[in-house]
């Protein structure tokens, strides 16, 4: 039997249409995309971060118009973001200047500053717990009674390791940095399309990566978290260009650096036989802080590749954790196929002699 | 009511047009209050197609801060470095011609577009039009000094690099040379 | 005041203040729109501390409006989706670059630093109850 090329199923796609939109609604269960801006921070947080869009009132519509569906959700915010006009370029954000809602170290006990928990599900028990409500009371505790306390000025903790001479600051580079939205990357990748990439990768896939390279595919050594911020980080612009900036807004920032011993190879040439630290670096859009971890661990193999190491290999990398380019890619398949199906269909029987 | 986007819109549509069909004259109606030393036309071209994204030179004191606060449009005084170049007939030099950016092979895209002031389409010398847009010779007269369309005919000596042109009198009268077009002066 | 500081006030701490100015003062202040408050995108530029290099992490949805008085603009840019904030930011650049309403704008803004302060206090406040106590370890 052969194939030839079809037309047709209008209105069974129209029909398929209308199901999808139809089974979403039962009667006074609705709810609407301020309750999900209300209630899943979080998986705003990581809509946004994938989408590399930051808007919390689009990033709710999305996930309530794709029922939840993450891959759905970021594919609708890039497609809305394809049809606005980029206005403006933020002046250099300098995320020391990030109003701090928490910070920990997994490096040094005592930071200038001290460790901050903030909110964060880390020392809750994870039972499910059908008593949880949103109480309008004050959070409990201690307020320090000596606090001098400027949460958009905090020290850093790499400030600490230079000051101990264990961390050498490089010079301020200011070139422009390579936009992978406007050109696609190219190979091998400049650090700033890395960081670009990783930072909008899908959540998972810059996980799974980041625990691949520790586990024992890339540079393997377990990193040291010398800082993990979540805060809130003031955005400006200069039209004018002439320092006298506008501020918009705030945007929620996750921070991480995190300390890697540099190899011997490595410091050989700067200074023979002694031992520094470098840096891994990871920030998104939202609290999102296992993704930021695993960004710094990945930016940090991208950028001092171990020999034949798949994490240390950027196109494998980067062209890989984009969600929308994997899931597209992958969900696609389900499409028809039926001409290219056929071609490989005649090659197979013409190998087993020939049937018409 | 109509905003500012209908109003480019509107005016990129002609442009389109006007690409498309090399020596055509429309009038432009475009109305904003205008505080550059430019024709109507002009700024209205300019609002069409600046944004923030590219680099425009020009030469007036004046009109660049207006063009930046309009489009958002980076002004640069390296000629070469500029996508766009608008400039009064008079203020054109050898230099200028010479420093416009043809594109490369890979990206011809990446030349500069010339807005020129010229004192008047319709009068002037004649001008004789062929190539890709029609169908035999179009001919147009203006104000427009010949060595500057022989400057530009070495410039677009190599398709596809090359620079486009668009003309625009006092009268807000537009016209449009595209690298593609072949002139003669009679 | 710098820029910064007056849109932070207004834009952060101040958007029913910003609205009802620019209802109050609108039409005692004659001005043109060169665009109407319109959604757009604002990329990110950052400096990361690795290597001091900057990259570009995303972009913000804010929102844009564009006025002018003769040779003054205004121009109001804030996040989100905010038309009525935009254009207020719009009109109160307009104002403090004409030099006029000063004094209302300066009373106003007064109020802001003060507004701001007692959230920032009571914010770090909060915020510093999640400090962790080394020392309360070893009692």
């Amino acid at each position: 039997m052969g194939y030839v090329a079809v037309k047709g199923g209008t209105k069974a796609i129209q029909a398929s249409v209308d199901m999808y939109k139809n089974k979403k609604y039962i009667p006074g269960m609705e709810i609407s995309a301020e309750h999900v801006k209300a209630n899943m921070n979080q998986l705003i947080n990581q809509v946004m971060s994938e989408a590399s869009l930051y808007d919390r009132e689009l990033a709710s519509h999305a996930i309530k118009q794709a029922e939840g569906n993450m891959e759905e959700a970021v594919f609708l915010l890039r497609a809305h973001r394809s049809t606005l006009p980029r206005l403006y370029y933020s002046t250099v954000t300098n995320t020391r200047e990030m109003f701090v809602e928490r910070r920990v170290s997994a490096s040094f006990k005592d930071i200038p500053g001290g460790q901050i928990l903030g909110a964060s599900p880390d020392f809750t028990h994870r039972l499910l717990d059908d008593s949880v409500t949103y109480g309008s009371e004050e959070t409990e505790g201690d307020i320090p009674p000596d606090y001098n306390y400027e949460l958009n000025n905090l020290p850093k903790v790499i400030d600490y390791l230079e000051s101990e001479g264990l961390f050498t600051k490089e010079p301020e580079d200011n070139s422009t940095p390579d936009d992978i939205t406007k050109r696609s990357i190219e190979f091998p990748s400049s650090r700033s399309e890395r960081l670009q990439s990783l930072t909008r990768g899908q959540t998972g896939a810059v996980t799974s990566l980041g625990y691949v390279e520790i586990r024992g595919y890339g540079y393997s050594s377990h990193p040291n978290i010398g800082e993990v911020r979540v805060g809130q980080q003031p955005v400006h612009i200069d039209p004018a260009g002439d320092g006298d900036a506008y501020y918009i807004g705030d945007v929620e920032l996750t921070e991480v650096e995190a300390f890697m011993p540099a190899d011997e190879a490595e410091t050989a040439g700067e200074r023979a036989h002694e031992k520094t630290f470098k840096i891994g670096y990871g920030l998104t859009f939202g609290q999102n802080e296992t993704k930021t971890i695993a960004m710094s661990v990945l930016d940090y193999s991208l950028s001092h590749p171990a020999e034949a190491s798949p994490t240390a290999d950027d196109e494998f990398v980067l062209l890989h954790i984009d969600s929308v380019e994997s899931t597209g890619f992958i969900s696609h398949l389900k499409l028809p196929h039926y001409v290219t199906f056929q071609s490989v269909l005649d090659r197979v029987r013409q190998t087993k002699g020939g049937r018409d | 009511m109509t905003t500012m986007v209908h109003n480019t819109q509107k005016h990129y549509r002609e442009l389109v047009d006007l690409f498309s069909r090399p020596g055509e004259v429309r009038i432009s109606t475009f109305d904003i209050p205008n505080f550059t030393n430019f024709p109507d036309a002009v700024l209205a071209t300019v609002l069409t197609l600046f944004d923030n994204e590219i680099t425009f030179y020009t030469q007036d004191q004046k009109n660049p801060g207006e063009f930046q606060t309009l489009t958002g449009g980076q002004f640069s005084e390296n000629l070469s470095e500029a996508d766009y170049v608008v400039v009064k007939e008079h203020e054109l030099t050898e230099d200028v011609m010479r420093s416009l950016k043809t594109g490369t092979l890979g990206s011809p895209e990446k030349s500069a577009t010339l807005i020129i002031e010229v004192d008047s389409i319709g009068e002037g010398r004649k001008y004789s039009l062929k190539g890709p847009g029609i169908k035999t010779a179009n001919e147009i007269e203006m104000t427009f000094d010949p060595k500057w369309m022989i400057h530009r005919m070495e410039l677009c000596s190599e398709f596809p690099l090359g620079i486009d042109m668009i003309l625009i009198d006092r009268r807000n009268q537009l016209t449009v040379i595209p690298r593609t077009t072949i002139t003669e002066v009679e | 005041m710098k820029k910064k500081r007056w849109s932070q006030l207004f834009i952060k701490y101040g958007r029913d203040e910003a609205v009802q100015f620019f209802d109050t003062y609108q039409s005692v202040v004659p001005y043109d729109i060169i665009s109407e408050p319109t959604e757009g995108l604002t990329m990110i530029k950052v400096r990361e501390h690795a290597e001091n290099s900057l990259f570009y992490m995303g972009e913000v949805l804010v929102t844009e409006t564009k006025i002018r008085q003769n040779q003054t603009v205004g121009l109001g840019v804030v996040k989100g989706s905010d038309a009525e904030l935009s254009m207020a930011a719009s009109f109160i650049d307009l104002c403090l670059s004409l030099g006029t309403l000063d004094e209302e704008l300066a009373e106003i803004l007064e109020a802001l630093e003060i507004k701001e302060y007692v959230y920032t206090e009571n914010r770090t406040k909060e915020i510093l109850k999640t400090k962790v106590d080394f020392d309360m370890m070893t009692e």
